[in-house]
Formats: C-alpha cells, sequence, structure tokens
C-alpha cells in the first residue's frame, strides 16, 4: 500500500505545507484560517490557529531553512509568518494586488517567493532589510487570465505560471538587491525582472499545476482537458510532449526523480506518470487501490431516494431496473485532491514521499519505497 | 424503462462526470467577488463550450459549464398539452420552492423547463457521484411524477364525467 | 350535488325566518344572484297575510320564442310549485318578469314546510327550466316551424350562452367553451375527451350521446363570429325523446343548464387537486432533508 498515513483533519482543505522536520503541518481547512499541527506523543494536535486573512487561504508554502510560513488570500494579502516563541506573529506584504490571491511559493533559496493571481499578474516579493518589511514588484505583463500555479527553477530565477488562459509561460524573476550576479546561468543569463523567457501553447484550456524536474531540466504542467505537458530543453527551442489520459483532469503535479511525476486532481487517486529510457513520457498506472464498490443498494425511484443519495441517507427502497450509479471515484481519497507536496530534504534530486489533501478533508502521506514497479524510475 | 431513455440518461450521466470538474475560483472582474461564472459569464475564457445532449426533439439537457460552476438545463417530454402545462406547473413549483433544493436554479434558462446551478461548493460538500446520481435521477422521476399526476387527472375527469351521464339516467 | 343548489339560499332563508316568526314583520329586501337574478321580497306589517315575492331573470332566449316575458307553460309551472301558497300577480311589478304573493300561513306544518319553502326559493330554477323544458318537449313536433330547423341561441348567463338546434327526431344542444386561462382549457378538454369515453359506451347508451370538437358543428353555421370563436371547442349532447319523458325532463333539463358550471367547478379542484398533490410532494422531499 502507497498511502502510508491518512489523517481526516477537516471537512474539506484546500492546501497544506509541512515544516522542514514533518513534526508540524499547516492547512487551510477551506476557509479563512491557517490550523497548525504538531505531532506530540504519537498524535496530531492543534497548536496554532492562524487568523489575520478575511477570506479563504488559497496558498500556503513553508521555507525550510528560514522556517516562515506564507499564505495567500483571496482577500487580495499575503502574511509572511514567523515563529516568535510560542507565536506565530504575522508581517502584512503589501502585494499590490486588486484581485484575489491564488497561489505562493517560497523560491528555492527562500529570499523571495511569488504570488499568482487573480488580477492576471504574478508579485515576486523580497525581503527589504532596511525598512523591515516585504516588497513586492509585479510582473504584469503577458498573462490573458488567471494565474492559477507558479513553479521555482532551482536557479532561483526562474518561474513558471500556469493560467487559465491555457499557457504556461517562463519569467525571469532577476532581482539586483537579492539575487547576486554569480546566480544568473542558463538562458536567463542576462534577462531582466519580468522578461518573459518562454511561452508554452500546448494546452487550448484552463492550465494548472506547474512544477519542474529537481534538476530543472525539464518542466511539466497539466490542462483541464485531461492532458499533462512535459517540456525538455527550456529555452528558444523547447522540446515538448502532450500525453493525453482517459480519465478526469489534474490539478497537481509534483516530481518524484527526473523520470518519475505524480499527477493528482479530480480523479481522487493519484496518477503515476514515467519517462521510458528514450525520454517518452507515458501515464503508467493509478498509485492507490481503486475502490470497486458501487455506491450501496440500490434505491427506488422516487424523489426522496434520490434526495437520500444526496444526502447520504440511503433509503432502502424496492429495486427497479432503472439505474445505474455513478461510481465513486478514488479510494483513499474521496473527492478531488488539489495539493500534492514533496516529503524529503529540500535539494535533494529524489522523492521518496509525498502528501496530498483535497475536498474530502484528508491529507494522505505516499511513500514510493515498496513501489517495485516504479523503483528503476526513482 | 425503455433503451432509448436509459442511453439518454447515460450519456448525460457520463457527460455530468466529465464536466463536474469545478474548483474554487474567485472573479477576475470584480474584486473581492466569487460568483459562478457560468451565471455571470463575465471571463469568456473561463467558460467550456456547452454540451447539448438530445433524446429527441421534445428532450434535450444542455450542460454549460465554467470553471467553478455547472448550469444543466432539461426540456422534458410533453407529449400533449396535459402534460405541458402539468410539466410546467410541476417545475414551476419546484422552481419558486429552489432553496429547498440546493441544485435547483430557481428560474430554468430560456428554453428549457428546469435548470440545475451546481457550484465547487455543492461539490465540497456533497459527493459528486451522489449529486450525479440525484440529478439523473429526478429527470427520471420528474417523467415519471409527470404521467402519475396526468393520470390522476384523467381519471377524476373520468369519475367526474360519469357523475354527469348518471343525470340522464 | 352541492354546487349546483336549485334553491336560492339567501331567498330560503329569508322565507324560513318569514314562516317561523308567525307575524308580520317588516322586511323590504333586494337579492342579486349569479346570473344577473334579482330577487325582490317585501312584507310588511300593514299587510299581514301576504308576502311578495317579484322575480328578474335573464329569460333563456330573448325574443325568440316569446318577445313579452314568460310563457303561459312557466307560469303554470311557477303556481305548480305550491298552488295553495303562490299567486302569481298580473302584471308583475315593474322591472320584474314575475310577481308571486305568497301566503305563508298555508304552508303545511310539520317537515314539509321546510320542503315547500325550498321549492318556493327555487322559483328562478323553475324559470329557467321550464323555458328549456317548453322547447325540449317538441322534440317530435315537425310543424312548429314548418320544418325549418331553427338554431335557438340560450343565454342563461351573458357570458355563457348555448344553442339549441331542432333536427327531425332530436334536439342538439351546442355548448360552446371559454376560459380565460389556458390552464384551465386544457383541464376542460381533458375531461371532455372523458366525457365522450365514457359516454360511448354501452353502460351509458341511454344517455345523450355527447360530442367535443375544436370547431363548430356545421349546424351552427350562419350564426354571428363572436359566437363561435371559442379556445376551449364545442360540446353538444343529442336529445332525443327518450330523454324528455315524463321524470326525465326535467333532469336533462337541469343537467344541460348547469353544465356550465358542472365543467367549471371540475376544472377548479382539478386545479387545486394538482396543487395539493404538488405541495404533498415537496413536503415528503422537505421530510427527507430535515
Amino acid at each position: 500500500m502507497a498511502a502510508v498515513e491518512v489523517h481526516k483533519f477537516a471537512q474539506c482543505i484546500t492546501c497544506h505545507a509541512w515544516s522542514r522536520d514533518r513534526s508540524m503541518l499547516a492547512f487551510c481547512p477551506n476557509n479563512n484560517e491557517v490550523h497548525i499541527y504538531a505531532l506530540l506523543q504519537g498524535k496530531w494536535e492543534k497548536l496554532h490557529v492562524l487568523q489575520k486573512h478575511d477570506q479563504i487561504v488559497s496558498g500556503i508554502d513553508w521555507s525550510a531553512r528560514s522556517n516562515k510560513i506564507v499564505t495567500a488570500s483571496h482577500d487580495r494579502n499575503s502574511y509572511v509568518w514567523n515563529l516568535e516563541g510560542s507565536e506565530w506573529v504575522p508581517t502584512l506584504v503589501i502585494l499590490r494586488l486588486n484581485r484575489a490571491a491564488l497561489c505562493v511559493k517560497w523560491s528555492p533559496r527562500e529570499n523571495k517567493f511569488a504570488v499568482g493571481s487573480g488580477a492576471k499578474t504574478v508579485c515576486i516579493c523580497y525581503y527589504e532589510q532596511e525598512n523591515n518589511w516585504w516588497v513586492s514588484k509585479l510582473i504584469r505583463k503577458r498573462h490573458d487570465s488567471s494565474v492559477t500555479s507558479v513553479a521555482w527553477h532551482p536557479n532561483n530565477i526562474l518561474l513558471a505560471t500556469a493560467s487559465t488562459d491555457g499557457k504556461c509561460r517562463i519569467f525571469s524573476t532577476f532581482i539586483k538587491v537579492v539575487d547576486a550576479k554569480e546566480s544568473r546561468t542558463g538562458p536567463s543569463a542576462d534577462s531582466k525582472f519580468g522578461e518573459q523567457i518562454l511561452q508554452l501553447d500546448l494546452s487550448f484550456t484552463w492550465s494548472f499545476g506547474v512544477r519542474w524536474s529537481p534538476s530543472g531540466n525539464t518542466l511539466a504542467y497539466v490542462g483541464h482537458n485531461s492532458m499533462i505537458y512535459f517540456v525538455d530543453d527550456v529555452g528558444p527551442s523547447p522540446l515538448a510532449q502532450n500525453v493525453a489520459f482517459r480519465d478526469l483532469p489534474l490539478r497537481d503535479v509534483l516530481f518524484l526523480s527526473e523520470r518519475l511525476v505524480i499527477g493528482v486532481g479530480f480523479d481522487c487517486n493519484p496518477m503515476v506518470f514515467a519517462a521510458d529510457e528514450r525520454g517518452i513520457w507515458s501515464f503508467i498506472k493509478f498509485l492507490g487501490e481503486r475502490k470497486t464498490t458501487s455506491s450501496g443498494p440500490k434505491y427506488g425511484s422516487q424523489f426522496s431516494e434520490a434526495f437520500g443519495k444526496l444526502y447520504g441517507q440511503p433509503k432502502q427502497g424496492f429495486n427497479n431496473d432503472t439505474n445505474e450509479h455513478s461510481r465513486s471515484r478514488g479510494g483513499v481519497h474521496e473527492n478531488c485532491i488539489n495539493c500534492i507536496v514533496p516529503l524529503g530534504d529540500p535539494g535533494s534530486s529524489k522523492v521518496k514521499r509525498f502528501s496530498t489533501s483535497g475536498l474530502d478533508g484528508k491529507i494522505v502521506v505516499w511513500d514510493m519505497e515498496n513501489q517495485v514497479d516504479l523503483a528503476e524510475y526513482l | 424503462m425503455s433503451n432509448t431513455l436509459r442511453l439518454y440518461l447515460t450519456c448525460i450521466r457520463n457527460t455530468l462526470d466529465a464536466a463536474m470538474c469545478l474548483q474554487n475560483f474567485p472573479c477576475q472582474e470584480v474584486e473581492r467577488h466569487n460568483k459562478p461564472e457560468v451565471e455571470l459569464k463575465t471571463s469568456s475564457e473561463l467558460l467550456l463550450n456547452p454540451v447539448l445532449i438530445c433524446r429527441n426533439e421534445a428532450e434535450k439537457c444542455l450542460i454549460e459549464t465554467s470553471i467553478n460552476s455547472l448550469r444543466i438545463s432539461l426540456k422534458v417530454k410533453q407529449a400533449d398539452e396535459l402534460e405541458n402545462i402539468l410539466t410546467k406547473k410541476f417545475l414551476r413549483f419546484l422552481s419558486m420552492r429552489a432553496e429547498a433544493f440546493q441544485v435547483l436554479r430557481r428560474k430554468p434558462v430560456q428554453g428549457y423547463d428546469i435548470s440545475f446551478l451546481v457550484t465547487n461548493y455543492h461539490c465540497e460538500e456533497m459527493q459528486k457521484h451522489k449529486l450525479i446520481d440525484f440529478i439523473v435521477q429526478f429527470m427520471e422521476d420528474i417523467d415519471k411524477e409527470i404521467s402519475e399526476l396526468k393520470m390522476s387527472v384523467n381519471t377524476r375527469g373520468r369519475l367526474v364525467a360519469t357523475e354527469f351521464l348518471k343525470q340522464f339516467m | 350535488m352541492a354546487c349546483l343548489e336549485r334553491a336560492s339560499p339567501a331567498l330560503k332563508r329569508i322565507l324560513l325566518k318569514l314562516y317561523r316568526e308567525n307575524k308580520a314583520i317588516e322586511i323590504d329586501h333586494h337579492l342579486y344572484e349569479f346570473g344577473s337574478v334579482e330577487y325582490h321580497i317585501q312584507s310588511s306589517t300593514s299587510d299581514t297575510h301576504y308576502t311578495y315575492l317579484s322575480v328578474s331573470t335573464p329569460l333563456l332566449s330573448q325574443g325568440v320564442i316569446l318577445p313579452n316575458g314568460i310563457s303561459q307553460y312557466t307560469k303554470q309551472m311557477v303556481k305548480g310549485i305550491c298552488p295553495d301558497v303562490v299567486e302569481i300577480m298580473e302584471p308583475a311589478k315593474e322591472g320584474y318578469q314575475i310577481t308571486l304573493r305568497l301566503d305563508l300561513s298555508k304552508i303545511p306544518n310539520g317537515k314539509d314546510s321546510i320542503k315547500v319553502i325550498a321549492d318556493i326559493s327555487a322559483v328562478q330554477a323553475v324559470i329557467l327550466s321550464s323555458q328549456l323544458k317548453e322547447m325540449l318537449m317538441n322534440v317530435n313536433s315537425q310543424d312548429t316551424f314548418q320544418g325549418m330547423y331553427k338554431t335557438i341561441k340560450l343565454v342563461y348567463h351573458p357570458r355563457e350562452p348555448f344553442f339549441i338546434v331542432r333536427q327531425p327526431q332530436k334536439i342538439l344542444a351546442v355548448f360552446p367553451i371559454r376560459f380565460k386561462d389556458k390552464t384551465d382549457v386544457i383541464i376542460a378538454t381533458a375531461f371532455f375527451q372523458e366525457l365522450m369515453d365514457v359516454g360511448s359506451s354501452e353502460k351509458w347508451a341511454k344517455a345523450p350521446p355527447c360530442c367535443w370538437s375544436p370547431i363548430p358543428p356545421p349546424e351552427l353555421r350562419g350564426e354571428p363570429f363572436e359566437d363561435l370563436s371559442t379556445n376551449g371547442g364545442f360540446v353538444s349532447f343529442d336529445i332525443s325523446s327518450r330523454h324528455v319523458k315524463g321524470k326525465r325532463l326535467d333532469k336533462t333539463v337541469w343537467s344541460l343548464l348547469n353544465f356550465y358550471a358542472y365543467v367549471k367547478y371540475h376544472v377548479k379542484s382539478t386545479r387545486s387537486f394538482i396543487q395539493r398533490r404538488m405541495r404533498k410532494r415537496l413536503q415528503r422531499l422537505v421530510e427527507v432533508l430535515n
């Protein structure tokens, strides 16, 4: 069994993040709060509730080295939370957004973070020592719709974005005061802040969930048309592969290695994609075991029975020939998975464990150790 | 259930399964708003192509999908005028009390008899397959309820007609 | 049938009161009822003996049969209600078709008294049905119009005229059907279908054959356009001599006169039936929710 831990913390979870040593967990229970749980004597207990946002929290990221939590919310704001003593102290980040913030990610060196927004912009935020505040620089151009996902290249400069305009774009986020000259390598060598390096126009509908491979050589993102796109040689002549699958669309992806990707989404069950020795990507399998049971006994066909279904109060009815039932999706997760987070040493080129959360309010930890058939890709 | 009805409902069921992939998505046009995009239709890129499923000319189902909401509109079979008014009355009656049904839209989309509006919030609270089962079941039951209602109206008419003719005896 | 009472309830109450008082009281009442019917009751202390009841009612067929009001036959029928009590005054009071002088003291005591008063209260129904009876009684009389089969328009209620057409061996009664509401038309139409269905079965072979058609029957050709434009079509009954023999005459006449009211009542109660059923249905659904 690939799922090693299953926790049901809330009715519904929008996003989650772990502390570096995995002893603490932060998640948003589909409201304006962030709950922080800690593992105390083998039990997960609620330690803190971060209440500063006034709308739903759409993104949480926990920096490994500096131990700071950054949150983004539909209320247009971000906060950076710092643990001082036993209190999490928030610092408001002036994002200068006039629409909702949708996603947030610390850069690999944790001196910047990126916020995607419904204002069709991306904010790159950095800390200004002399003023003791977080400054936001906006990438205003290019996006024709909301920015749904952001991903940092390991070089701390390149940022990939996915948008509901269907495109995936790569920008330079070079900021003179924080990015030392020596960090400028590769295709971004002499690009200015906000310059678009590449625009990928592979999907004809909304794209979500973008990630880089550990080395930064491959980029993956998903389209709502049940496609996942893999892009190598990001630069002037990129190589793209489109992989279609027969199940419901994905929401997010994660590289476990250069050749292994996990996709999560509406099918409620993590999907494994892998590249063969020639570098050709394909769908391998579902990671979780599928439940094969249908949704219980057959119901009679009166409204009341239909309501019973809707509200989970099945009424035993007379059998009739009318009904087939929609199968309930997934196995461990019972509703759409919308967040996948690696559990491994940051900087390590391989991830063996990861966690997922979704609309069913569960946080599930998955371990690839025993997946013998996938070992060759890890 | 007739075979064509089964095919029709199965097609709707499968389309709904694919279409009901909704997520929380705040409004791009108005600050601090979060409304069903399928109703507002302010950002064309947030809408998918609508799907029209027809069993025949009289019975069809329109499925309009957006990023955070989905609208299902039904045109119900009305074989004769009596079925027609009974359907109209019944669906109107249900629509007026839409709050009891959560996913029922107060007013049907133009050209249809009844509409459902499913948002990401419904998908968060309820299980998707149950929602789909409910809608498909509802469609089936509407047909049944209308036939039953029609039968009772005719039966009443027959009884009253008999009473009238008795007067001549 | 409750909805189609022959006696006027208000009139009955007043008459009963007068009867029970057993002494003269001052009364001068005007009563107005459905179908442009008006009653005037007078009783005074100066004339302890008699009570006067005048009735104004639209005549079924204005000007066609009798230009000057109520026929002898009708008067006889009215008198026949209770000859001891009822006396017809000549001429009738100004503005009324008929004036009755009632001697309430002549009403027999006991149980019968209520029945007699009810019968007197039904005077308007008697006037109305007598007129139709008179027409129907002549089903077989070919001579009346010298072989000409004339269509007679009967206006029992200004908005609900119906037609009587004489034909050899039978009389055709045609009801144009109009409703304000489309729903009513459809419910009524469904009812007419059932009426035809039931009527054509063997069990009801003795009832007048009934027919519904969306277009006017050919017999009405030549009638004014406004009488022939309907949204609910036309219902016709074939009345043959069998239906007007003896006691049946009264029943037939009453059924025809009340056909509109009957249909309306059915439509109304069917509407509320549908409403009740839907409410019950909804209630059951909501119960599942709570």
